[in-house]
Formats: C-alpha cells, sequence, structure tokens
C-alpha cells in the first residue's frame, strides 16, 4: 500500500452500538498500523443526523466510505476482518 | 425507461459487489443498523438479533449445566465442568466459582475462559481474601451486578480482563444454607436487564440445589461409612479376641452355646449338648470347685461380675486354660437369677506369655550384663542385680531415677541425653559411658542402647544394656602405652632392628632400619629381608639371621650391602611358648666408618712399624760399618804394606793381592752401609731438581736397555732443595737400574718432578714428615710390581729379588739411606703386575739454586770424542762412569778388571788416549793395571779414582806425578771436567 498518501473516509455509525463501537476500533487500529499515509476520518452518527448517510448513499451502518481518492468505495460491517480495507487501497493504487 | 441512459457496466458491477458485501456484513452480524430508504425509520436489527442470541446461549449453558448436575456426584467437579460448560456455550464470556464450607471457608475454586488469568484470584481466595463481587453476593439474596469491573473493582486481578463486559455474582444457596459463589461476564448492555438476571438466578439456584444434593449424598454415604466401619470393627473384635460365648437359662440349666465356645475345646459345635452339665464335666476337676464357688457367690449377688480362671479339657490336645467371665443380666421379683451369659476366653496363650515374661525377668536379673530399662524420658523403670552390684546402690534407690544421675560428665562421653537423643531417633545406640559407683569411682562400659517399641510400633521404653570394660580398656591402653614404649626404645637406638617371621618377612623394623634404605620403616612390612635390604630375590649366603632360625641358637656375621657399606649383623631366634620359633630379631650396625678408621688405623702402625725397624736396621748397619771401616782401615793399610814389601810376581803378592781385593770389596759395601745410615759427609746445595734430572738423564738413558722407553715429565719452575747433587744422581741411577731390571720384557720409565704441600694430617700419614712444601722427585715403571712382602722389605740393607750375586741387596737402602739424610721420605706404590712408582719427597729449602753450568755447556766445556778404556770392578760404578763418558762424547770402552782392561788393549787396532781406572780392584789395582797399559800405549794417559783419598792412596801408593785423580763418589760435572783436564794436559 502506498504510504504517504492523503485519504478521506467516512466512517458512518450508529449511536454507541456494538458493531460501531467495534468499527471505529478497528478503524483507530487500522490508521496506528498505517503511520505513513494521511488519514482523515469524518463521522456521521445516523442516529443523529440519518439524512446525511442517506445522501451519501450509505443505507447501514457501520459502513466506511473512501471519499478520495475517488472513485467512492464502501467497506460494510465492523471492519473486523483487516483484510477488508487493505484491497480497498490496493486496488486504488491499480485502477491508476 | 429506455429514455434513461443506462449506467455504464463498470458502474452496475460496483454497485453489484457494494450490494453483496452490504448482504454479507448483514449476514455475519457486523451491522447494527438498516436504514429506511427516503425515510428517517431506522431499524435495529443486529441489536436486537444479538440480544435473542445470547439469551439462547445463556439457555443452553443452563440446560448444559443441568445436565452435568445430573451426572456429576462430585462438588470439586462439578465446580469445574460448571465453569467449562457456561464459558464454552458462549453465553458468559468466562466463569468462575468459589465453594464455601459451613464456616464460610473456601474449600474450592474453579473457573475457565480466563487464559490462565485466575490463577491471582485463587491465591487470594485460598488467602481468605475473596474479592468484593463474592462478598456482597454472600451477603445477598439477590445476583449482583457489577457494570464496568474494569473501573469499580480496580483491586481485582479479574477486572483488566474484562474490558468493556459486566460481572455478575450470585451466592449458590439451598435453603438455609449457603456453598458457595458463580460470577460470570456479560456484554455491558445486558448487565442490567431483569431477564437476564432472572437467567442467572435460575443458573445459581439450580447449582446451589445441586450442591446440596451433593452433600446430603455425601453425608449420607459417610454415614453408611461410618456405619460399615464400626460394624466391622466389632466383628474384628469379637473374631480377633476369639471369645466364645454363653447365654444360661439358668431355671433349665440350658446353655446355649457358641461355635467359637466349641471350637475352643475341639469340639464339633453341632453335637455339643447345650446344658450347664456339658460345661461341669468339661472343666478340670481340680479346678471345677474355684469356679463354681466363684459363680455361686455371683448368682447370689455377691460379686458385680462373676469371673474364673481354669482348665477345660480339650478334645484332643490336654487342657485350655479359660477365663470365664459373665453376668446374671435377668432376675425375678425375688432376685432369683433367671437369666445370665457370658464369655469364654482362651488365655493359655496368656499363661505362657506371663510365664515366658517371668522367664525373661529371671534372666535379665540374673545375666551378667548391666540391664536398664528406662520409659522414654530417661527415668529408670527397671534395673537387674548386675547393675545393681556394679554400682553399689539398691534397685529401690534406682529406680524413678534419671540415667543421667548414674554419670553424665561430656569429658568422658556423650551425655545421657545425647545418647537418649540418638537412640529416639535411630532406634538404636552404641557406645562407650562412664558410670559412677556409689562410692564415687568410675566404671567405664560398652554399651547399647535400644528403643523398645510395642505391637503397634510405638516407641514405650528404651533399654540399655552394658558390660564394663574398664578392665579390658586398661589393659588396652596398657598395651598401646608398651607397644608406644617399645616403638621409643627401639628407635632411639641407632642399630638396626628388625623382626622377621620365619620366611624372614619383616614384621617390624625400627626408624633406623627405614632410614638405612630410605623407606619408612612400615613400607618395609611384608617385604622379604634380603629383598629389602640386599635389593636380591634369595636369601644371602651366610645370613646369621637364617642361622640363627636353623639352629635356634644366636649367629652373627658381617656383610656388606649394594650400596657398600658393611654391616655386622646379629641374628637372634624368637622362640614362642611352646618352644618352637615363632619370629628372628636381626640387630645391625653399620660397621663402615669403623672398618675404615681401622683400615687407616693399621696401614699406619704398618708404616710406623716399618720406619722404626728402619731406623733400628740403619743404626746396625750404621754401627757395624762403623766398626767394620775402623777394621778394616788397618787391614788394608797393613796388607798394602806387607804387599810392597813382597817380592813383586811371587806368591805372597798374589796371595797379600787376594787379601786386599777382598778388603776393598768390604770397604765399598761399608761404603754403601754407611749411606744407608746417613753417616755419610754430604755437601749440601740449594738445587733445582728438574735440572739434576735433566742434566743426568741423558745418562741414565744410556745406562739401561733399549727395549725400555724413558720419559721425563719435569716441573719447570720447582722450588729449590737442599740437596747433594751426586747423592741425588746416584739415587736416580739407582732407582732406573731398578726399574729396568724390573722389567725384563720392556716397558717404559717414567722419571717426573711436582710439587706438593702436605698438611699436618697427610704428613703425619706419611710417616715422620714435617708438614710443608716438597718437591717430589717420581720414579715410574710398567714392570712386574711387587708384593705387599716385598714393598715391606724393599728398602732393608742385603733384601734382594735378584739371583745371588746379580745384586748387592744395597741399591734401594742407599736410595732410602740418602733421601732420609735429605730430611725426605721414599714412598713406594706397587701392585703385582701393576708396575712400582717410588715417590722421593724432598722438603722445600729457603736458599737460591746456585747459577751452575747447563748440561750443554758442560759437553761444550768438558766434553771430547776421544777413546777412553774405563777399569771399574764395581759393576754400579762403572756403568755410571760409562754412560757419564758417552754423554761428553767419548768412546768408551769398559772393563771389569785389570786383566780385561790389557786383554782389550792388546786387540785393540784403533788409538786409546786415556786410561780411566778405579785404583783399587781385586785383581790388579789401578796403578799396576797403568804400568802395564803403557807397555803396550806410552801415551796413554790416566785418570785415577778411587773412594779414598789422594793423600790415603798416595801413602801407600805412590802414583805417577800429573797422573789425575778422582775422588768418589763424583758428579758428572767434576769427571768430564777432570778427563778434559787430563787429556788437555
Amino acid at each position: 500500500m502506498d504510504s504517504g498518501r492523503a485519504y478521506s473516509l467516512r466512517l458512518c455509525v450508529s449511536g454507541d452500538s456494538p458493531s460501531s463501537r467495534t468499527a471505529l476500533r478497528n478503524l483507530n487500529r487500522l490508521k496506528s498500523s498505517l503511520k505513513e499515509a494521511e488519514l482523515s476520518v469524518e463521522m456521521v452518527d445516523v442516529s443523529e443526523e440519518p439524512q446525511r448517510a442517506l445522501e451519501a448513499d450509505v443505507f447501514l451502518t457501520p459502513t466506511l466510505q473512501v471519499v478520495s481518492p475517488g472513485p467512492e468505495r464502501l467497506v460494510f460491517g465492523d471492519l473486523s476482518d483487516l483484510d477488508g480495507p487493505m484491497p480497498l487501497f490496493e486496488g486504488r493504487a491499480d485502477e491508476r | 425507461m429506455s429514455d434513461e441512459r443506462r449506467p455504464p457496466y463498470g458502474e452496475l458491477r460496483r454497485r453489484l459487489e457494494a450490494a453483496e458485501s452490504a448482504l454479507e456484513a448483514i449476514r455475519s452480524g457486523k451491522v447494527d443498523t438498516i436504514l429506511g430508504d427516503g425515510q428517517t425509520l431506522v431499524v435495529r436489527l443486529a441489536a436486537a438479533e444479538a440480544r435473542e442470541r445470547h439469551v439462547k446461549q445463556v439457555l443452553l449453558a443452563i440446560r448444559n449445566v443441568n445436565q452435568l448436575i445430573v451426572a456429576e456426584t462430585d462438588r470439586r467437579r462439578l465446580a469445574a465442568r460448571a465453569c467449562e460448560t457456561l464459558a464454552d456455550t458462549l453465553g458468559y464470556h468466562n466463569a468462575w466459582m468459589a465453594l464455601t464450607d459451613r464456616d464460610g471457608g473456601v474449600t474450592c475454586a474453579a473457573s475457565a475462559g480466563f487464559d490462565g488469568g485466575f490463577t491471582e484470584v485463587r491465591e487470594l481466595l485460598d488467602a481468605g481474601e475473596p474479592p468484593r463481587c463474592f462478598r456482597k453476593a454472600i451477603q445477598t439474596e439477590e445476583p449482583v451486578v457489577v457494570l464496568a469491573p474494569s473501573k469499580e473493582c480496580i483491586r481485582c486481578p479479574l477486572s483488566a480482563g474484562y474490558a468493556d463486559r459486566s460481572g455478575l455474582a450470585c451466592a449458590l444457596r439451598h435453603g438455609s444454607r449457603t456453598y458457595g459463589v458463580l460470577a460470570v461476564s456479560v456484554p455491558g448492555e445486558y448487565a442490567s436487564d431483569p431477564e437476564e438476571l432472572d437467567l442467572f438466578a435460575e443458573l445459581a439456584g439450580d447449582l446451589g440445589f445441586a450442591l446440596y444434593r451433593l452433600e446430603v449424598e455425601r453425608e449420607r454415604e459417610r454415614a453408611l461409612d461410618r456405619l460399615a466401619e464400626s460394624e466391622e470393627r466389632l466383628k474384628l473384635a469379637v473374631s480377633g479376641a476369639e471369645l466364645g460365648t454363653w447365654d444360661w437359662d439358668v431355671p433349665t440349666g440350658r446353655v446355649e452355646f457358641n461355635d467359637r465356645w466349641s471350637t475352643m475345646l475341639g469340639l464339633d459345635p453341632e453335637v455339643t449338648e447345650p446344658s450347664l452339665d456339658t460345661w461341669k464335666e468339661l472343666v478340670h476337676p481340680d479346678d471345677l470347685p474355684v469356679a463354681m464357688e466363684a459363680l455361686q457367690s455371683h448368682l447370689e449377688g455377691e460379686t458385680e461380675v462373676y469371673s474364673a480362671e481354669y482348665r477345660m479339657r480339650h478334645a484332643d490336645d490336654g487342657w485350655v486354660w479359660v477365663l470365664d467371665r459373665g453376668k446374671v443380666i435377668e432376675r425375678d421379683r425375688d432376685g432369683k437369677p433367671l437369666r445370665a451369659c457370658g464369655t469364654h476366653q482362651d488365655i493359655t496363650g496368656i499363661k505362657s506369655a506371663r510365664e515366658s515374661l517371668r522367664f525373661t525377668e529371671m534372666v535379665l536379673s540374673q545375666i551378667q550384663d548391666r540391664v536398664i530399662l528406662t520409659d522414654l524420658e530417661g527415668r529408670i523403670t527397671f534395673v537387674n542385680e548386675a547393675v545393681c552390684k556394679m554400682l553399689g546402690r539398691p534397685r529401690s534407690e534406682l529406680v524413678g531415677e534419671h540415667v543421667s544421675t548414674l554419670g553424665d560428665d561430656p569429658e568422658t562421653g556423650p551425655t545421657q541425653g545425647q545418647v537418649m537423643q540418638e537412640a529416639l531417633e535411630e532406634g538404636c545406640w552404641r557406645g562407650e559411658v562412664t558410670n559412677y559407683r556409689a562410692d564415687g569411682t568410675p566404671v567405664l562400659l560398652d554399651s547399647r542402647v535400644s528403643l523398645v517399641r510395642d505391637r503397634e510400633g510405638e516407641p514405650v521404653a528404651l533399654c540399655g544394656i552394658s558390660t564394663d570394660i574398664t578392665d579390658r580398656k586398661a589393659a588396652q591402653e596398657r598395651l598401646v602405652s608398651s607397644e608406644r614404649q617399645k616403638n621409643l626404645i627401639l628407635n632411639a637406638t641407632t642399630e638396626l632392628v628388625a623382626y622377621y617371621d620365619t620366611d624372614l618377612r619383616v614384621q617390624w623394623a625400627n626408624s633406623t632400619a627405614g632410614k638405612s634404605v630410605g623407606l619408612r620403616p612400615e613400607d618395609l612390612v611384608g617385604r622379604h629381608c634380603y629383598e629389602a635390604w640386599h635389593d636380591s630375590r634369595r636369601p644371602c649366603e651366610g645370613c646369621p639371621v637364617i642361622a640363627a632360625r636353623d639352629t635356634g641358637i644366636p649367629h652373627s656375621a658381617e656383610q656388606q650391602t649394594p650400596d657398600g657399606r658393611m654391616w655386622s649383623i646379629r641374628g637372634y631366634p624368637v622362640v614362642g611358648d611352646s618352644g618352637e620359633i615363632v619370629g628372628l630379631v636381626e640387630f645391625g650396625m653399620d660397621i663402615t666408618e669403623k672398618r675404615k678408621a681401622q683400615r687407616e688405623r693399621e696401614q699406619l702402625e704398618r708404616q710406623f712399624q716399618r720406619a722404626q725397624r728402619m731406623e733400628s736396621v740403619g743404626r746396625l748397619a750404621g754401627g757395624i760399618a762403623h766398626d767394620l771401616n775402623n777394621l778394616l782401615s788397618p787391614i788394608l793399610g797393613y796388607g798394602e804394606m806387607l804387599a810392597e814389601e813382597a817380592p813383586e810376581g811371587g806368591e805372597t803378592a798374589e796371595k797379600l793381592e787376594q787379601i786386599l781385593g777382598a778388603g776393598r770389596r768390604a770397604r765399598d759395601l761399608v761404603q754403601q752401609l754407611l749411606a744407608f745410615s746417613r753417616r755419610q759427609t754430604l755437601d749440601f746445595r740449594p738445587l733445582d731438581l728438574s735440572a739434576v734430572v735433566e742434566g743426568f738423564g741423558q745418562l741414565i738413558r744410556r745406562a739401561i736397555r733399549e727395549d725400555v722407553a724413558m720419559e721425563t715429565h719435569l716441573h719447570p719452575d720447582l722450588p729449590a732443595v737442599m740437596g747433594d747433587r751426586g747423592q741425588l744422581e746416584q739415587i736416580l741411577m739407582n732407582l732406573a737400574v731398578n726399574a729396568q731390571d724390573a722389567m725384563p720384557e720392556g716397558g717404559t720409565l717414567t722419571i717426573r718432578t711436582e710439587v706438593s704441600d702436605l698438611d699436618e694430617l697427610y704428613a703425619s700419614e706419611h710417616g715422620d714428615l714435617e708438614p710443608g712444601g716438597y718437591v717430589v722427585l717420581s720414579v715410574e715403571d710398567t714392570g712386574v710390581g711387587m708384593t705387599a712382602e716385598t714393598r715391606e722389605h724393599v728398602f732393608e740393607p742385603f733384601f734382594t729379588t735378584k739371583k745371588e750375586g746379580l745384586g748387592t741387596g744395597l741399591g734401594l737402602s742407599t736410595v732410602y739411606g740418602i733421601v732420609k739424610q735429605h730430611k725426605g721420605n721414599v714412598w713406594i706404590y706397587s701392585e703385582p703386575g701393576m708396575g712400582t712408582t717410588f715417590k722421593l719427597y724432598i722438603p722445600v729449602c729457603a736458599g737460591e739454586v746456585e747459577e751452575e753450568q747447563a748440561p750443554g755447556d758442560q759437553a761444550a766445556a768438558g766434553g771430547g770424542s776421544e777413546t777412553i778404556l774405563l777399569a771399574e770392578d764395581d759393576p754400579q760404578v762403572g756403568r755410571m762412569a760409562r754412560e757419564m763418558l758417552r754423554s761428553q762424547g767419548y768412546t768408551v770402552f769398559a772393563v771389569s778388571s785389570g786383566a780385561e782392561a790389557l786383554e782389550l788393549l792388546r786387540g785393540f787396532r784403533g788409538t786409546i788416549d786415556l786410561l780411566l781406572t778405579d785404583i783399587i780392584m781385586p785383581d790388579m789395582d789401578g796403578i799396576t793395571l797403568y804400568a802395564e797399559v803403557r807397555q803396550i800405549g806410552p801415551d796413554i794417559r790416566v785418570l785415577y779414582m778411587s773412594g779414598y783419598t789422594r793423600d790415603v792412596i798416595s801413602s801407600r801408593r805412590p802414583m805417577e806425578d800429573g797422573a789425575g785423580f778422582l775422588q768418589k763418589p763424583f758428579t758428572l760435572k767434576t769427571l768430564a771436567g777432570m778427563v778434559r783436564r787430563v787429556l788437555d794436559a
């Protein structure tokens, strides 16, 4: 995976639900393992801003949205499978 | 629809993939919420599902635990497996359980799902410090909820592992009894759910009931066990005691016996008549009255219990001793006995045991060894007679005392406390202890203390058995001390002392014996004496020890060991009680030094004796010579006068000449004797002996045979000696001739001069010499040598080994006399076949050597080539003169008489220049000879020589004017000078 690149991410959760909480923890772990890459994460709580999630095509929580660099990609679930996000980033690298 | 622009394929595929991925996330329960399309409806799917799943899991866990409860019979195992089941079914993340006894103490703990993290809690539980949730649960009926253990229970070792889960704890109860506590962890969101808590309480209740059931079961089993145990014990007791029983219906006389009652007497129980008469018939007739009396008095109520000992007949084998005990158990209103029961015990064995105990006691009290029994604290419970006798104290005084009062002195051995300690720990102790008699005298004991155990193996007493070894010990010490004394004595002597067995093997040796071969005495033990001392494999010849063994009487001998030392050995037989030889003692003294000193002393003695003898012989010879000389003077004087007067050529003249010849020879002998007895007048001057030898050496060379080689080794820088040159030359000639004669087959003659300083010791060892500097002149041959006998006498006058007529026996005597007159000494070193060396020691003198003409100068001054006729009847003088002349270059014809001279002259064709003649010769005197010679050769000149002075000669027999005269003895220098002067005149 590219290091030193900047990624803009959005994590949609629903309050303090278990899977959402797990997803947040897993994302934080991912961030700490990718020290060189610059990840900026925007949190969206659907229990407070459901509309905003829907506008972003997110219809279930937890969902991780890769906003930039484009095109957008979605990862569903609690991110407990660490392999998930990584091919996501790598796949993007292939497409360039 | 057709107007709508279809999305590109890639976009469709992406959406499909996203949809599949979303579905997968939903299926796997990793999703919390699904948002309604276009609405604000929020469906919380996952939480509900998870909650339902959790409840299912808890229910499953409870079911499994209940199955376990039915099957499990052990509370520990139940606890362990319940925890495992609860954690396995995932309803609870983990679980632990602690079981308590009635007092609330934790008896065991089990856990599951902590990955080993429970250890610390287990330790706390064991230490009686249970966690807070445990304590709270015990105090309440309801489950205890700890919502966030990681925050609330910081001290609990488990709290860190709980993460965001909550803890539940509940006491396990049934009725009023609490059996322990169960604690589990659940996701935090369920912890406060009433349904959750109900389920947990139900689980705890089930487990409580199960534990109650197990406890009841266990107690029942225990009660059963106790019952069975007590029954068993009773049965064992009865059968172990082998009691016979009887049950007597007094009014009817019927008695029920058990089987053992019959078998005890060798009877068949089946046919034993159950009546009192059966018993009466079997009791020994002698014992029956006593037994009946005892029974009667009990029946009448006089005794509480009936008891009697008596003999009963055994069916096969004599009599059985029976202890009969019984009691009336039923009486009628009047107190008459109705029923009595009792037992028979076979006490035959006990009886004999009592007998044997009495016997043991009897033996103990009478045996000679001292026997003391004490209790475990050391208090005396029994002492036998021997102890009382030994200590002089009565038994009554000793029993009850503590053993330490018998003697407890740490100086003389271990204390009684130490002895008892070891006996108690090891079961026995053995050693020496000292006890004290009533009068205070000590008794040394060899003591064995044993721990006595009863049948169950419990220690009950200590038994000490002791033997009085005071005398034995004293004897032993005496023996050791006497052994030590023996060693001290035998090691003090410088003599070798050794004791052998009869095979000559060393049994004991003293330190001198060891030192003699460089070993420690004990290392010699076991070796054969001949090996130890003589390094030999066989016994030595002539060994006095062997002789002592073989003859039974002491022997002694001298023996030499391989190191060269001489030993005086004495061997003694050691005779045993029954007269046989049991060993051998050798005493040996090193006499090496003694022998050496003895030899030296003997040698000195011999030398002294020889010197004495020579001294006396010399005095005798000198005296005789002097007197003879005085006698010879008138004989010769008057004889010559008569000869003058007698008519020449006549018979008388001839006879007179014979007399005179003999007289002159006698006179020569006397001269030599005078030399030997040191009565000659010598002309002493400081001389260099090397120069003397060098000057005279050529003469000697000519005088000796050709097959004798001559070597000289002369010290170049000799100190001067005071000497008479002519006499010293005479000595050299005599010794050289002697050496030549000793070498008939030829050999080497060596003459040397050297310097020697004789110290006091050496000088005294070599006879009467003053210590100081000496010049040594040695004459050495390689000839036949001499025996000790010859050496002893060689300097004595007229001693000769030569054939008669070949020597006068005065040559070496002359040497001896002249050397002595020089204050010197002569030694001979000679062995048969080894040649002979004469060593002449002449003392160094203070003076300077006078300058003399060197031999070469002499030749130049006094030599010549003329021909000389030499007539001399003395062969020694003749030979010397001849060689002296030849050394000066002259041609010499030597003859030993006047007749020979004339004969030679008549037959000689050449020219004779000079006649050198002795005046006094047997057949014809020199003057007469010269007269004859002149008849033949008128030009021949003459030089006379004689031992007499010219005046004496002239007074008897006038010489021609101008005739030369040479006084004997002469030196080379004077001879050469005189010859030259006569020839040149």
